[in-house]
């Protein structure tokens, strides 16, 4: 009788034998994938002068004051770039129409602001909410609203010093008008131009509240996991019916045998995984790697990721074995994982983000592995900073890791048992 | 005294075994022949465990050892056609799959692996083997726990002429301390070595005797 243990260790050896060839892939893989993401991080790409923005504003309609901000607004759109404002009654809707990408930014404007306006006091900042896949936007809309505040400030000067020649014509003794106009002048130039602070701006994030370099070290991340399979083929290569039906017929089934071959194939992953989380640490460090890169790729993107990218090496292992069992030949190996992994990780948002994609797209994306595997990882970051920045940054829906753990379990089983069912048939035929 | 009684098998309407019946007395070798495709590693993989038939017995000592799986996986041996050696790994290692560390110092010093030759080539991986020495590699593999039926198919196909005599040399050794065989084969020098021999064709096993006339075997096997 063959026992479990005896398989696993053989499967073990195995490993070691494969493990140098894996790892030279694995780091070569790692290597590409990470000069992506340092090319998605710090790409310019996002020229705002190339795109066209809708803004959303969100307040009370009927409010003199915000229609005069909304056509000022509109009226200082120049040729630099095209602005379409979309008016929300409230900013739930304005947030939604954020997420599902209709609008690329809103303005909140409370009562507050437009009563501190009014009342000339001007303490109350608006705020400003985009998301980060149109970073230049945050740049262009300080802009704008300087020339706002500068047209504003102009403009009522010139009406202020109107009123002074309207009260001179009216009669009114210079006594009696100029103390008054250059009160008005004052504080109303006071108000406008001591401001630094002429809006508040918040990222709400690329998709639920990342960011663009937090969305594409995530995406990016999960992509080198998924594509680390290709890299652990050699350890499905030289498998052989015969071996399956010689140590059944001692014994171990091909339940056992399918857990033994997992469990190793997995620990590998793992193995590959840590060693590249550790040296990515260490080179940010010893400051090889930016420290910014560093942190998002060994900190922001992975956190506590020794334990935590655990969750996710067992899911995509357990894929990746499950296509490496169920095809058979090398190149239909290849050719199929590298298909799905591509369409599952572009419908999951790995290389766009998922509010680009039709509804259907994005709920499919949601619930294959990938997308559950994005999640969790969106979890895990917003788990992590939601006690270090305000509540305000983490906009979207709330996402129990706990849940995603136990769907992560389910598709485990599932992959597992469909490795099994095959190991079974091939045995049995 | 092994007996194999109205073993049947059908893959959807396809009858590949019908009622296949034949006993094996210790130290006996049974021939099974048969053109390709003819059901002879059918029964084989029945007889090992790894199909289950629709019908039939298989019994040794009265035991049915189509149910009690822990009693079959004690006293068969089952070598496959091919080679189900793990590539990577060399002699030792795959044998201590099989055998713990004690089990094989002890085999390969004055054991049926020192008889197999197997500590000739232990550091060797298999991917490096002759098919000799895979097949002798296989067989080691399989004796693990002193097996009194080995089921062999086609055990010699593709080896040279000096592998098949090492290989028939250690089968007589086994038959002669009363193992019994069951061979699945095409080859006539294993058909000699046989002291029954069967013909399957079209699920039928037909008793065989082998009289050198190898024109008459085609014609039959045909």
């Amino acid at each position: 009788m063959i026992r479990f243990g005896d398989y696993f260790i053989v499967q073990l050896k195995r490993v070691l034998k494969l493990l140098p060839g894996i790892l030279i892939m694995t780091v070569v893989v790692g290597l590409v994938v990470g000069a992506i993401g340092y090319a998605v991080v710090n790409s310019d790409s996002y020229k705002d002068q190339q795109m066209r923005y809708k803004l959303g504003i969100v307040g009370d309609n009927q409010d003199d004051m915000l229609t005069m901000c909304v056509n000022l607004l509109e009226n200082n759109d120049d040729s630099r770039f095209m602005l379409d404002i979309i008016q929300f009654d409230d900013e739930e809707l304005a947030r939604a129409a954020l997420r599902n990408g209709e609008v690329s930014a809103y303005v909140l404007i409370t009562d507050k602001f437009v009563n501190s306006l009014n009342a000339l006091s001007n303490d109350i900042s608006l705020e400003y909410f985009a998301t980060s896949g149109q970073r230049g936007i945050t740049g262009v809309m300080m802009d704008e609203l300087a020339d706002i505040a500068s047209e504003l400030v102009v403009s009522s000067e010139k009406g202020l010093l109107a009123l002074e020649e309207e009260m001179r014509n009216a009669g009114f003794p210079s006594e009696a008008i100029n103390p008054q106009i250059d009160q008005l002048l004052l504080l109303y130039v006071g108000a406008m131009l001591a401001r630094g602070d002429m809006a508040e701006f918040s990222e709400l994030g690329l998709a639920n509240g990342l960011t663009t370099p937090e969305y594409y070290s995530i995406s990016l991340s999960l992509f080198f996991l998924l594509l680390m399979s290709f890299c652990s083929v050699s350890f499905f290569l030289g498998k052989k019916k015969a071996t399956y039906q010689f140590i059944t017929a001692k014994g171990l089934g091909a339940a056992w045998q399918i857990l033994a071959e997992f469990l190793a194939y997995f620990l590998m992953n793992l193995f590959c995984v840590e060693l590249i989380l550790f040296f990515v640490r260490r080179l940010s460090k010893m400051r090889i790697i930016p420290s910014q890169n560093g942190k998002i790729i060994g900190d922001t993107a992975i956190i506590k990721s020794e334990i935590n990218i655990i969750a996710v090496a067992i899911l995509f292992s357990a894929m990746g074995f499950f296509i490496f069992e169920l095809v058979t030949g090398v190149i239909n190996k290849f050719l199929a994982a590298f298909i799905l992994y591509i369409g599952m990780a572009y419908i999951s948002g790995y290389f766009y983000p998922k509010s680009f994609f039709p509804d259907m797209l994005q709920r499919i994306g949601r619930i294959l592995p990938t997308g559950v595997a994005f999640t969790y990882m969106e979890g895990l970051h917003r788990e992590s900073f939601s006690s270090l920045v305000s509540s305000k940054m983490i906009a979207g829906e709330y996402i129990s890791i706990p849940k995603y753990i136990f769907i992560i379990a389910i598709y485990v089983a599932v992959f597992v048992s469909g490795s099994i069912y095959i190991r079974g048939r091939k045995i049995r035929k | 005294m092994i007996e194999i009684k109205g073993v049947t098998k059908n893959y959807g309407k396809h009858q590949v075994l019908q009622g296949v019946s034949f006993t094996v007395k210790p130290g006996e070798i049974i021939g099974i022949l048969g053109a390709n495709g003819s059901g002879k590693s059918t029964l084989l993989s029945i007889l090992a465990g790894l199909e289950q038939p629709n019908g039939g017995f298989f019994c040794i000592d009265g035991k049915d050892l189509l149910k009690d799986s822990k009693l079959r996986n004690r006293t068969l041996a089952y070598v496959p056609q091919e080679n189900p050696l793990i590539e990577e790994l060399n002699a030792w290692d795959n044998l201590r799959m099989w055998y713990s560390r004690g089990e094989l110092d002890k085999e390969l010093k004055n054991g049926m692996l020192k008889l197999l030759r197997i500590d000739e080539f232990l550091k060797v991986p298999v991917s490096k083997m002759s098919g000799g020495m895979k097949k002798r590699l296989t067989i080691g593999c399989a004796m693990k726990g002193g097996p009194k039926l080995m089921l062999l198919d086609e055990p010699t196909s593709a080896l040279d002429m000096v592998c098949r005599n090492e290989i028939y040399d250690y089968f007589e050794n086994f038959r002669s301390s009363g193992g019994s065989m069951i061979i699945s084969t095409h080859e006539l020098q294993e058909i000699e070595l046989c002291n029954k021999c069967y013909i399957l064709k079209n699920g039928v096993l037909h008793p065989y005797i082998y009289d050198g006339d190898i024109q008459h075997l085609i014609g039959i096997l045909e």
